[in-house]
């Protein structure tokens, strides 16, 4: 047996946010030499765990034993210096600079009587990326890369620096298969000379190049497997079969009138995938848009709020409708709830009047720009906040202040005081209590029962499934699956945003 | 190996306008200028311009290394006045000496709030004009005071058929070139580009910033010099337009506000540019107020340039 001395090692690991255990209580290792990949649902915990292996977060319990060491927690520094490194989706490059100066940033810069050598670092730069048939001039401007040659950039910096530890998280999303190929292939050159690898993977068929895969829900290190080819039945079987921990309204029967033309019509929408996306929602429909998360869905919310720029064409009640800028969707009675909704969406330093009152300010709560009186303003936000079973000690109190089952009721209710007609939900019980859940999932069925259509998007599976009349799944930035009735059921959802084809 | 020809062209500036375009407005400017008068290339009359353009070229240069690392100076324009009353104040060797350090210690005095405190450069540079502005008004209360001979034979003289400034021109740009291929130099760029790729590469990111304010306080050290020069007296004042003419100038010459892109010839060029009308206008007499409008406006209309090639994305 290989000594302790080589293994990355996470004993009894837990993290919180807010009231939701990110992970709890995870215990694994990893050897040198082997590749291990991580595999769960969205908030299964992966991305926690990469954190806290990379030292962007804290663990509130637990240790990371690390050459033998246990830390107790890890800083980005102390992470540089015990030689780990992390390739994420989100990447981290300077767009002015050329691919050779990103690659040698920093670190290692080959030097002579203090001037930086650009002829060793653009040729070593060019037979890293011509190895991994990157088709990429080591002169160029980085800003000037595909996301997928950016990708690979992000992949040669880490084969360049040899690390003990090296994490890939979704490192390979934009990428050929060929050119994943590639990139495991490097990966596990680099596990042969004694790398310790983590690999994170939205891509099923990428799990046969681990040594095995650790599967995670709900926080919790679930199982194992080791034998390959890989059980991809058994994977999923693994990632699923929770006890239903929150309670979801009964399903009721929507009452649909097939005379009527859909409520919202999409068609022609290129988002950036294969092929153009058409679909419509009904009166009091809610239709989900599922997918594993970075799969097009915030991005599809987004146009059809009109804050992002695709080509595509939008029906409203049969007429066709440009939605160009937020204002224009708003007119159009459009609300929009983004998943976060701190940044986004509320001034969490200022009061519960003024963030009740923003969306509204348009037209519902001004005439000719001046604000109405407080009396209809008042009587407005009461409104609102007695619908929504909003907690809180008055309009005067600080957002931040309140629980984030309460800012969410906000986040939503201030929509709701100019009476939309379709509403745009980005993962809108993320991170809030099972009672506070529980009260959304009931005033989102009231709002359909009135008449609203709902786009819901989710991290929550069981969610789509119980929430969703219909639910559409993305996956890289293309609908390859729609599901409904008994058609809807987990197994075909979670089967379907790994693989990405429908079953 | 595909590098397209489009990005040769477009180059690390080029964020407002092409640098190619601005070396074309220089060449026009240069050819109006001889238009006016034909002695130009001929001494003494290159020599008294190139010092007469010599401010405005370092003060770009000084406001666009701070630019690099998204900062902003407001504080130039004070410490060209203060060093024209430190030159208008001493003996030729140690009014230089005295100059440069001065330069060196406000440099690296604004950068200490900016990099350490974290404080917005916009604020520390605006108060500490104030201070500096005071200082100046200390040293020398109203204008006046000589600037040593031998400083003022050195400046006006000729070397290699080129006047000093030229030379003072070149040098730089060519140290400049040397300083971008060392690690500093890349990392100046690398932070001003994405913090957050430069520190998790490892980069020390607070000693480069503070260092980039040294930097620039050497160049606006420099430019008071050549002022101080050109004028031969010193004067507590003299200085309030440069803080407008270092912005101009290096926004004209391609710098972004937004940090990581510009060089140091695009500043040259914005100075050249910024210099000559400024000159321009002062010998066609046009008065001190409408030179601020069109300096105004010319800065105004190169950041339009910008905004207009960016486009429309945050529309509401």
């Amino acid at each position: 047996m290989l000594s302790q001395l080589d293994e990355l090692r996470f004993e009894g690991v837990s993290k919180r946010f807010d009231a939701v255990d990110a992970v709890r209580r995870v215990t694994f290792y990893i050897r040198a030499g082997e590749i291990v990949a991580l595999l769960g649902e969205n908030g299964a915990g992966k991305s926690t765990l990469v954190k806290i292996a990379a030292g962007l977060i804290a663990p509130d319990e637990g240790l990371i034993f690390i050459k033998g060491r246990p830390y107790r927690r890890l800083t980005p520094s102390v992470a540089n210096q015990l030689g780990i490194g992390l390739v994420q989706q989100e990447l981290a490059v300077c767009p002015d600079l050329t691919v050779a100066e990103n690659m040698f940033l920093g670190t290692a810069t080959p030097t002579r009587g203090g001037f930086l050598r650009y002829s060793e670092m653009e040729h070593r730069t060019q037979e890293i990326l011509d190895n991994l048939a990157a088709k990429v001039s080591a002169r160029q401007f980085m800003r000037t890369l595909t996301l997928a040659q950016t990708q690979l950039v992000e992949f040669a910096k880490q084969w360049l620096r040899r690390p003990h530890i090296l994490i890939l998280d979704e490192a390979t999303s934009a990428l050929s298969s060929d050119q994943a190929e590639m990139v495991y292939r490097y990966t596990r050159k680099l596990a042969e000379e004694g790398s310790i690898i983590l690999l994170i993977t939205h891509r099923m068929d990428e799990l046969r190049y681990a040594d095995r895969v650790v599967v995670l829900r709900d926080g919790e290190l679930v199982g194992e497997l080791s034998e390959q080819p890989l059980d991809t039945d058994k994977a999923i079987a693994l990632m699923l079969g929770r006890e239903l921990k929150t309670v979801f309204p009964p399903r009721r029967e929507r009452h649909s009138s097939p005379e009527k033309p859909p409520l919202l019509e999409v068609s022609q929408l290129r988002l950036g995938g294969r092929q153009p996306i058409a679909f419509q929602v009904h009166e009091g429909e809610v239709l989900g848009i599922g997918g594993l998360s970075g799969h097009g869905q915030h991005e599809l919310m987004r146009w059809l709020f009109g804050l992002e720029n695709f080509s595509g064409q939008i029906k409203i009640d049969g007429q066709f409708v440009t939605l160009r800028s937020p204002v224009e969707a708003m007119r159009a009675r459009i609300a929009y709830v983004p998943e976060e909704r701190k940044t986004e969406a509320l001034l969490i330093e200022l009061s519960g009047k003024i963030n009740m009152i923003l969306p509204g300010m348009l037209d519902r709560f001004s005439r000719l720009g001046i604000l109405r009186s407080n009396k209809i303003i008042n009587e407005a936000i009461q409104n609102g906040i007695d619908r929504f079973h909003v907690k809180w000690s008055g309009p005067h109190t600080i957002i931040r202040q309140l629980s984030g089952g309460n800012q969410q009721k906000v986040a939503v209710a201030r929509w709701w005081l100019r009476d939309p007609r379709i509403y745009l939900l980005e993962d809108p019980t993320r991170g809030i209590d099972v009672g506070s859940k529980r009260e959304i999932y009931t005033l989102l069925q009231e709002l359909t029962q009135s008449g609203a259509a709902v786009l819901l998007t989710s991290s929550d599976t069981l969610e789509l499934i119980h929430l969703c009349d219909r639910v559409l799944v993305l996956y890289e930035r293309d609908v390859i699956a729609e599901y409904a009735g008994d058609q809807l059921t987990e197994e075909r959802l979670i089967r379907a945003f790994v693989t990405g084809r429908a079953s | 190996m595909n590098i397209n020809i489009r990005q040769l062209w477009e180059e690390r500036a080029g964020v407002f306008v092409p640098l190619i375009t601005i070396w074309i407005v220089v060449a026009v400017l240069i050819l109006l200028y001889y238009g006016v008068d034909t002695t130009l290339f001929t001494e003494p009359q290159l020599g008294n311009t190139a010092l007469a353009l010599t401010p405005y070229v370092f003060v770009a240069f000084a406001q666009a290394i701070v630019m690099l690392t998204a900062g902003i100076d407001l504080s130039i324009g004070a410490s060209i006045s203060l060093i024209t009353c430190l030159m208008a104040t001493h003996h030729s060797g140690t009014a230089v000496v005295l100059s440069v350090f001065a330069g060196i210690a406000i440099g690296l005095w604004n950068g200490t709030f900016v990099v350490f405190l974290r404080m917005p450069a916009i604020v520390v540079t605006l108060a500490n004009s104030f201070v500096i502005s005071g200082v100046a008004l200390l040293v020398l209360p109203t204008p006046g005071g000589q600037v040593g001979n031998a400083i003022l034979n050195a400046g006006s003289s000729v070397f290699l058929f080129l006047p000093i400034s030229l030379w003072s021109w070149i040098v730089i740009l060519l140290a400049w070139a040397y300083f971008k291929r060392t690690r500093t130099g890349l990392a100046i760029y690398a932070l001003g580009n994405n913090p957050e790729a430069a520190r998790s590469a490892g980069i020390n990111v607070s000693a480069v910033r503070l260092t980039a304010w040294a930097i620039s306080g050497f160049f606006t050290a420099l430019g008071g010099i050549a002022l101080a020069i050109e004028t031969s007296t010193g004067d507590p004042t003299v200085g309030v337009p440069f803080t407008l003419s270092s912005i101009a100038g290096a926004v004209v010459g391609g710098v972004s506000f937004f940090g990581g892109r510009g060089t140091l010839r695009g500043a040259l060029a914005g100075g050249i540019i910024i210099g000559a009308l400024t000159n321009v206008l002062f010998f066609l007499g046009i008065s001190q107020f409408v030179q601020y409008i069109v300096e105004g406006f010319v800065l105004i209309g190169a950041l339009a340039l910008g905004q207009i090639k960016v486009g429309r994305r945050d529309r509401v």
